[in-house]
């Protein structure tokens, strides 16, 4: 009765997969394609509707004029110096969140103790609206780059915490045991098992932290001080200077593919180990 | 001369000693005993195969021996020496490979030879000599994901055999793999402890396994776990497949397979020896 059953179940299953649309991935250059054709037409709709003067290309600017704008500016030198200011902040921001992440995350994950002391506390900031500390902030520490770094750090440092903990407190038991039966001291199970075990949910906890960090960068450009790419489109907006703006919000996104371009590369050396 | 008195010693002073050892598991109102009362001596060179039904508690027993858990009552003793915890006379091969992922196959090799904190150079070569023991020649920068379960099983083994502990203790080593890889490494093992001449445990839930590799099998009974039979295993070494055709080595099997199986007359022969798990 229950295999009369199962096997009607089992029919039944497979009419529904038979119905059901194959599911295949597109070839690498087939997608490529596609992207490109997606993005070309939506700049071509971009530029005919502000030639057409559907759309006013003063406020809505167009692929052109970002085009000829961002030849200007890199060619004045203000792209460059605008981006070297950002990357500065942003590079120091993340290496501080690197460093203090992994040494947080590591102990709190190790220590149980210390993970039920602070994981509330670190629950808690994580889950706050960083950008609502900044007028704290400049009344402690001052309108000046180190708020800025503190605010890239407080926007970074929490993901990167957070999945080094994970990772070091789940640790492979079964390899645990392997690494006591040969005696291992609680500080080789660390570095040898529960550190290596780790290092996937540290990347993925990079990648977060990087994204946010970069978040963190343009908040801090915009409401600490007026400074680098942020500060260009924040000056821009104020003269309703769209071209500029947008010439400064691409910046933000080819630096943020070319971070996370960066990262992959990195993640699949790591992990060459993985089938 | 020599190697008289050495064997005559090994026969006098077990290498391994458990004496009324007792284990359970649970709080003060769910409390369940997993070992009652176990007894066991292993002479130097001894091969020992423990079989039972699941829950007799022979995982838990080996992981006492491996000083993994701690012991309620009883003791064991290695050479002599209280067994407090893991010792370097003694290595663990479990069932699952429990290879390092993101170790290469010589590096895992030397996992627990790093641990001891050995020279490096001695490392190396005694490595070298591992990987060539159980075939693992040209396999050495191999990630575990890239090799097949034989293979990991292998590295597993080699991994204990570098420790140079004279007590191995194994457990289910090959229960996960398939049944003609799970034979030749029986071979392979049953000729690695004749040239190695260490002390094993090892713990099977397949008779004919256990009859064919050990010097002597141990059963154990459930409820609580404890030993209720011993059977000495006198087929000579070194000992080879065909010896599982002979009728004495099949009558072995099925006398072990009544004493798990008490409600089943062995009345049919040819059910004999197939695992107590195949069996529904």
């Amino acid at each position: 009765m229950a295999t009369l059953i199962a096997s009607s179940v089992d029919r039944f299953q497979s009419r529904i997969r038979a119905k059901r649309k194959p599911e295949r991935f597109l070839s690498g250059p087939r997608r490529l394609t596609l992207g490109v054709i997606g993005i070309t037409a939506l700049l071509l709709l971009w530029e005919l509707l502000t030639v057409s003067k559907v759309v006013d290309p003063y406020l809505a600017s167009s692929p052109t004029r970002i085009l000829l704008r961002s030849v200007v500016v890199v060619q004045d030198g203000t792209l460059g110096k605008a981006a070297l200011s950002s990357a500065i902040l942003f590079l120091s921001g993340m290496l501080i969140s690197i460093g203090t992440g992994i040494v947080i995350g590591v102990f709190l994950g190790w220590f149980k103790s210390a993970m039920a002391l602070f994981d509330p506390l670190v629950s808690l900031l994580y889950a706050a609206p960083r950008i609502a500390f900044i007028p704290l902030l400049i009344v402690w520490i001052g309108a000046g780059i180190q708020t800025q770094i503190v605010m890239v750090v407080l926007n970074a440092v929490f993901p990167i915490i957070v999945s080094t903990m994970a990772g070091v407190a789940n640790y492979d038991r079964q390899l645990a045991s392997v690494s006591r039966s040969f005696g291992a001291s609680n500080f080789q199970l660390l570095r040898t098992i529960a550190l290596p075990g780790a290092v996937p949910f540290l990347l993925s906890g990079l990648r977060q932290g990087m994204m946010a960090g970069l978040l963190g960068t343009v908040v801090a450009e915009y409401f600490i001080g007026i400074t680098g790419i942020g500060g260009m489109i924040f000056n821009a907006g104020l003269v309703l200077d769209s071209t500029t703006a947008f010439v400064g919000a691409l910046s933000f996104s080819l630096a943020a593919i070319a971070l996370s371009g960066a990262l992959n590369l990195i993640n699949r050396h790591i992990e060459r180990w993985k089938a | 001369m020599i190697q008289t008195s050495e064997s005559a010693a090994a026969v006098d002073v077990p290498l391994l000693s458990v004496r009324v050892l007792s284990k359970s598991f649970g709080t003060k109102d769910a409390r369940r005993t997993v070992l009652a009362g176990i007894n066991l001596d292993l002479a130097q060179g001894e091969f020992v195969t423990i079989i039972g039904p699941s829950g007799c508690g022979k995982s838990t027993l080996l992981s006492c021996l491996a000083g993994l858990v701690d012991v309620d009552e009883g003791t064991i003793t290695s050479g002599g020496e209280p067994v407090h915890g893991p010792g370097r006379d003694r290595v663990v091969v479990f069932q699952q490979a429990s290879l390092l992922p993101w170790r290469t196959v010589r590096r895992n090799i030397a996992y627990g030879a790093e641990l001891a904190g050995w020279d490096k150079n001695d490392i190396k070569s005694r490595v070298e000599d591992g990987i060539r023991l159980v075939g693992l020649s040209g396999h050495e920068e191999d990630y575990p994901s890239q090799i097949s379960g034989g293979m990991q099983q292998r590295t597993n083994l080699a991994r204990a055999l570098v420790m140079d502990a004279p007590i191995i203790l194994m457990d289910e080593p090959f229960g996960a793999l398939d049944a003609i890889t799970r034979r030749n490494l029986q071979d392979e093992l049953t000729s690695l402890h004749r040239t190695l001449g260490r002390t094993v445990v090892f713990i099977t839930h397949d008779i004919e396994e256990a009859v064919y590799l050990a010097d002597r099998v141990v059963v154990m009974g459930v409820h609580p776990g404890r030993i209720i039979h011993e059977e000495h295993i006198a087929f000579p070494r070194p000992r080879h497949r065909d010896l599982t055709n002979t009728i004495d080595f099949r009558r072995t099997v099925a006398r072990l397979d009544a004493l798990l199986h008490p409600g089943e007359q062995t009345n049919r022969p040819s059910q004999a020896g197939i695992p107590a798990g195949s069996q529904k």
